[in-house]
């Protein structure tokens, strides 16, 4: 699975930050990084890129965890 | 049956978009939509957003953040059915069952499916979304949900 990129938008007023999308392509993920920063300015928007672990549907009752977003770079921010 | 919940989490809508925030994908037995909440998390008070809730015609390559159903009731198995969240990528075409707008600053959905009136869907491919529509400029943070039967 090749590298995906997180966009987090994350409010002055708010404690964690919240999910824009995971995109495929990083133009498309600074595009609309970019655009929310124009609306939001005082927001911290940042680009991070990972890798997404899908968690197999378990059949067996033991697991039911989300699918994973591990970051393997360095968050990017959009100024 | 057993009850599962698809959650978006919070996510901060873009302005003048049309995207989707959940896309559930049953197995091959049906799914019945029992509840769908909303709530909208802006800064101050603008234009609605609408947010359509709609079956997908063409699917195409949609692609998003991938999310597990989560149980309801921890005695019941893990749920077949698999969904999208905060989609980057849209489905190719859709056919819209139902809008409605809401306010983004402290607007609430906390049910949208009336008692007889719930969405099924069939399976084995066929899939269930629901996206938003965002004016110019308007771009609130955002919660939302599908409650199914399976």
């Amino acid at each position: 699975m090749g590298t995906r990129y997180r966009v987090q938008c994350l409010r002055p007023d708010h404690r964690t930050p919240s999910l824009v999308g995971d995109y495929d392509d990083v133009e498309a993920a600074r595009s609309d990084a970019q655009a929310i920063k124009t609306i939001r300015p005082a927001d911290q928007v940042t680009i991070t890129p990972g890798v997404e672990h899908k968690e197999e549907i378990a059949q067996d009752l033991t697991l039911l965890a989300p699918a994973r977003f591990e970051p393997t770079g360095d968050s990017e921010e959009i100024g | 049956m057993a009850l599962y919940v698809v959650s978006t989490g919070k996510v901060t809508l873009t302005a003048a978009a049309t995207k989707s925030l959940i896309l559930l994908n049953p197995p091959a037995q049906e799914v019945t939509l029992r509840k769908i909440t909303i709530s909208l998390d802006g800064s101050s008070a603008a234009a609605g957003v609408q947010f359509d809730l709609y079956r997908v015609s063409t699917l195409g390559t949609p692609a998003g953040t991938t999310a597990t159903p989560a149980l309801t009731d921890e005695r019941d198995v893990a749920s077949q059915s698999s969904a999208l969240t905060a989609l980057t990528t849209e489905p190719t075409a859709v056919t819209v069952i139902d809008s409605v707008y809401l306010q983004p600053l402290g607007g609430l959905l906390p049910d949208w499916q009336p008692f007889g009136a719930e969405p099924m869907i069939k399976g084995g491919g066929n899939r269930l979304g629901l996206r938003y529509v965002t004016p110019a400029s308007v771009s609130p943070d955002c919660l939302a949900s599908f409650w199914f039967d399976e």
